[in-house]
């Protein structure tokens, strides 16, 4: 397929080509693997117009070179800066060191009076500054365009003769002819595959706004012939980089890179040779580089060196017949140093999670606060946006229930990949005013602990009322112990009331007779009711039934459990399910006796049964019915034939349709 | 929960719907109906329910029947008549497990234990009772033991478990442990056996006793 794109644009390079130029897709900056980006940023108009880059926001360049002519000199190269705006990306670049000056020996001698003058000529070419500007279609194809602005000169001394009736005179005088142009060029990139990315510029493809001229030196001008150029880079392994450009010239430089992680960041070695058409031998020199990026910050020191030496003075026919095509590799360029230093600098945060989705596990109950800190009550979608390995927060915030923001712990994600995460919350525990259901916001946020890059989602969750429950039986607890205190002080009146006859008892019969003493204080006062809501289950805490006197089978069964428990004799809730998804619970009550005690209260081994405790000692524990409404015996009689045929007799514990739920 | 009292009961009948009709009877024979507290006389004749405990004193005997079928329950035994049935393999390691099921998981606090005050005077235990409880408890291993011996090995298996369990000084008769332990053997129940041996082994033993155990658990094993 892509072989395919290649053939194409090769012929494409046939088409653009109209005329010879020299080399222009050497630069000085190391001619590093465009896929090293973004890390090793290129400031190069060079072999690729387009020049789009990845960094997130603003980036500085600078570089020097030493020109190794003799004497040395040493400049500045560049002064850029770039911007990028999501897909836009804007550059600009200052060059007072793209400049070439040369010094014509025009060989010519004027002899006056005892002086002799040499008839000099210069002439010089600089690139001023260029323009870039790239759009991003799509993370594997950009285009984009340039602009560069030149300047060019031609100084040359002449000898005018000056002839009047009093004097006739000799004057050299130095003749200026100035030019300038703008060059306008295309070019795109297109990323088939993560490792294989393909580059087409044009060279000269606009001259525009041209200003004056050389006259009759018009060979000196700068050439400006049009041709294009096609780029190819290529990582056949994780580490290593080859690049080429190849010009309709028949010009072009290949290369490979090498990068590796040091010192927490990454280093890279190249070496490039090329080829130009006007200059020798055929492989006109070879340039090593060497480049180490950290963070936001890139410093490259890169080197070029031809294979011919350079005479410092050549003969002007040289010049005149190829003319200068490129102002800084040309026959007459010397070898050079260039250290560049790059600084990306973010001021706009950039986003490194993503929050794709979350799914809302259940409505809210809010009297299964506890029940928030070990279940999560959403799950989100994150996608790790990054290369990097991101920590990150995840936290909620849900109006009326939470007080603040809610953090859940804190969870790793890998570079690109996508997980689940849990969303936790607490539950405030004012929620008395919440007397009916409700639809409140939920806010999830992502953070990312080291950097503040985060996402956020809003959805909206159904709030339940307080008396809400969510049919588990085992989160009847909650109910239970939502008022100890209150329960606690109607416990201990009723024991206060009896405590004649609880004096009188054996020791280890006092669970077993407190318990007999609430019930029939309690049970006496009640009344079956059903739910006073069909559409959802409700319960009633166990002030409220005391308050009503009455209730269903979850609510009896849960007020007598807070009786029990405010004054510590335990209790667990026996859950029986009926194929007819006809649910009932009643209770067991652990009466602290010995199974070698048992005969005390019972002489019959089937209404009692042994349970051992978190210690290993076996305890007698006794089932009552609630909804029997009479006398405890009855009521412990009731569910002791009830649950040693479903539990015990039916295998109904064994087979899970009897479930027994401790409150702890 | 819109269920109704009534119909638990109609479950509950059905379980115990079995019905056993009294053959004969030699010496004392005592029933305990259902969960009453009560023991009284039982009379040729008498039709018995499933969740009938009958017990048999000194020189004493029933005979049962139900559905053609009969049962004798010796002197001196103990038995519910909801145990006289067959049940699977299966149906057996299931109530196996409910002895853990029953249990108050170990990764749970244990309730609140905060009940520091005490009522009343301290009473010693009657010893009447721990006499019958003792009694009780033997005679029910007796009659779970004639459950084995009319081949319903696991029903004699459960009431074994459920016994030692309920009559803590069932447990420490070496004898009777090791024939429930047997019985578990033969049912193949590998697994089961060596936890009832394991157990057996911990118990106050002669020598002779630790080396038949410590050879059982060996010979358990290899088998398995």
């Amino acid at each position: 397929m892509y072989l395919k794109n290649i053939f194409k644009m090769l012929l494409l390079l046939q088409i653009l080509t109209v005329s010879n130029y020299s080399q222009q897709s050497l630069d000085i900056y190391g001619g590093f693997s465009k896929l090293l980006k973004p890390k090793f940023r290129l400031n190069s108009f060079e072999g690729n117009a387009m020049n789009f880059n990845r960094t997130i926001d603003w980036e500085f360049g600078f570089s020097s070179a030493s020109i190794m002519s003799s004497p040395q000199a040493n400049n500045i190269q560049l002064a850029s800066i770039g911007k990028r705006m999501g897909s836009h990306y804007i550059y600009a670049r200052y060059t007072p060191g793209f400049q070439k000056s040369f010094s014509l020996n025009t060989d010519t001698l004027v002899t006056i009076s005892d002086s002799v003058n040499v008839l000099n000529a210069l002439l010089n070419y600089s690139e001023i500054f260029g323009v870039g500007y790239s759009f991003q279609f799509s993370n594997s194809f950009s285009v984009g365009a340039t602009f560069r602005y030149f300047e060019e000169s031609y100084a040359e001394d002449n000898v005018y003769f000056y002839f009047s009736d009093s004097i006739n005179s000799i004057v050299t005088i130095t003749d200026l002819w100035e030019k300038t142009h703008w060059r306008g060029d295309v070019g795109l990139t297109y990323q088939p595959f993560e490792n294989l990315l393909l580059s087409l510029s044009s060279v000269n493809l606009f001259i525009l706004n041209q200003k004056g001229e050389f006259n009759e030196n018009n060979d000196l001008e700068l050439k400006t012939k049009k041709g294009a150029i096609l780029g190819i880079d290529y990582r056949p392994f994780n580490n290593l980089f080859l690049h080429a450009n190849y010009e309709s010239t028949t010009s072009f430089i290949v290369g490979s890179d090498f990068k590796f992680d040091m010192f927490g960041g990454d280093l890279a070695f190249g070496v490039s040779i090329f080829h130009d058409k006007y200059q020798t031998p055929f492989i006109t020199g070879v340039q090593p580089s060497i480049s180490f990026a950290y963070k936001s910050l890139n410093i490259n020191i890169s080197a070029i060196y031809y294979s011919e030496k350079r005479d410092r003075v050549m003969n002007v026919q040289n010049l005149l017949s190829d003319g200068i095509h490129n102002i800084t590799n040309n026959q007459f360029s010397y070898n050079k140093i260039a250290a560049t230093i790059n600084l990306a600098l973010n001021f706009k945060r950039k986003q490194k999670l993503k929050l794709l989705d979350v799914n809302i596990l259940n409505p809210i109950y809010p009297i299964l606060s506890e029940e928030y800190l070990e279940h999560p009550f959403a799950i989100g979608k994150v996608v790790n946006l990054s290369d990097d390995e991101i920590v990150i927060k995840p936290s909620s915030y849900i109006l009326n229930i939470n007080d603040d923001v809610v953090s859940s712990p804190s969870i790793s994600i890998a570079p690109l990949d996508t997980i689940s995460v849990p969303f936790y919350t607490v539950i405030s525990r004012d929620f008395s005013n919440l007397d009916k259901r409700e639809i409140a916001q939920a806010n999830f946020y992502l953070t990312s602990i080291y950097d503040d890059n985060d996402d956020e989602r809003q959805k909206p969750i159904l709030i339940n009322g307080r008396n809400s429950w969510d049919s588990k039986v085992n989160n009847l607890r909650y109910f239970v112990k939502y008022d100890y205190i209150g329960a606690n002080k109607y416990s201990k009146k009723i024991l206060n009331s009896n405590r004649d006859s609880l004096s009188t008892i054996d020791e280890r019969l006092t669970v077993f007779y407190q318990t007999k003493i609430i019930f029939n204080y309690f049970i006496k006062k009640m009344q079956y009711v059903s739910d006073p809501r069909s559409s959802t289950e409700y319960v009633q805490f166990p002030t409220q039934t005391i308050e009503v006197a009455g209730g269903d089978c979850d609510d009896l069964s849960v007020a007598f459990s807070a009786l029990l428990e405010s004054i510590g004799i335990q209790t667990a809730f026996v859950d029986y399910r009926s194929e007819e998804n006809i649910s009932h619970v009643n209770l067991l009550v652990n009466t602290k006796l010995k199974p070698e005690e048992a005969m005390l209260i019972t002489q019959n081994d089937k209404k009692y049964f042994i349970r051992k405790n978190v210690v290993g000692g076996e305890e007698i524990w006794i089932p009552i019915e609630l909804t029997s409404l009479t006398n405890f015996k009855t009521a412990w009689e009731i569910a002791a034939q009830k649950f040693n045929s479903e539990a015990i007799d039916g295998l109904g514990l064994a087979k899970g349709r009897v479930v027994i739920y401790d409150i702890y | 929960m819109k269920q109704t009292i009534i119909l638990l009961f109609l479950i509950s009948s059905i379980l115990f719907a079995q019905e056993f009709k009294v053959n004969k009877i030699t010496g004392t024979v005592l029933v305990q109906k259902g969960i009453e507290d009560s023991f009284a006389l039982v009379k040729t004749g008498d039709i018995l329910n499933g969740d009938d405990l009958i017990v048999t004193e000194e020189n004493s005997f029933i005979q049962l029947e139900k559905e053609n079928n009969r049962f004798v329950l010796k002197a001196n035994s103990a038995l519910g008549l909801n145990h006289i049935r067959k049940i699977s393999v299966n149906d057996l390691l299931l109530a196996l497990a409910m002895e853990d099921i029953r249990n108050i998981p170990t990764n749970k606090q244990n309730g609140i234990e905060k009940n520091t005050a005490v009522y009343g005077e301290n009473i010693s235990t009657n010893v009447e009772n721990k006499m019958t409880i003792n009694k009780l408890g033997k005679m029910k291993i007796n009659g779970a033991k004639q459950l084995a011996e009319n081949g319903f090995n696991e029903s004699a298996i459960i009431v074994s478990k459920d016994t030692f369990r309920k009559y803590p000084s069932t447990k420490s008769n070496f004898d009777d442990r090791v024939y429930f332990a047997n019985l578990l053997e033969e049912l193949n129940l590998l697994n089961e056996t060596l936890d009832e041996y394991n157990s057996i082994s911990k118990l106050s033993l002669t020598k002779t006793q630790q080396t038949f155990v410590q050879n059982k658990i060996e010979e358990i094993s290899i088998k398995q």
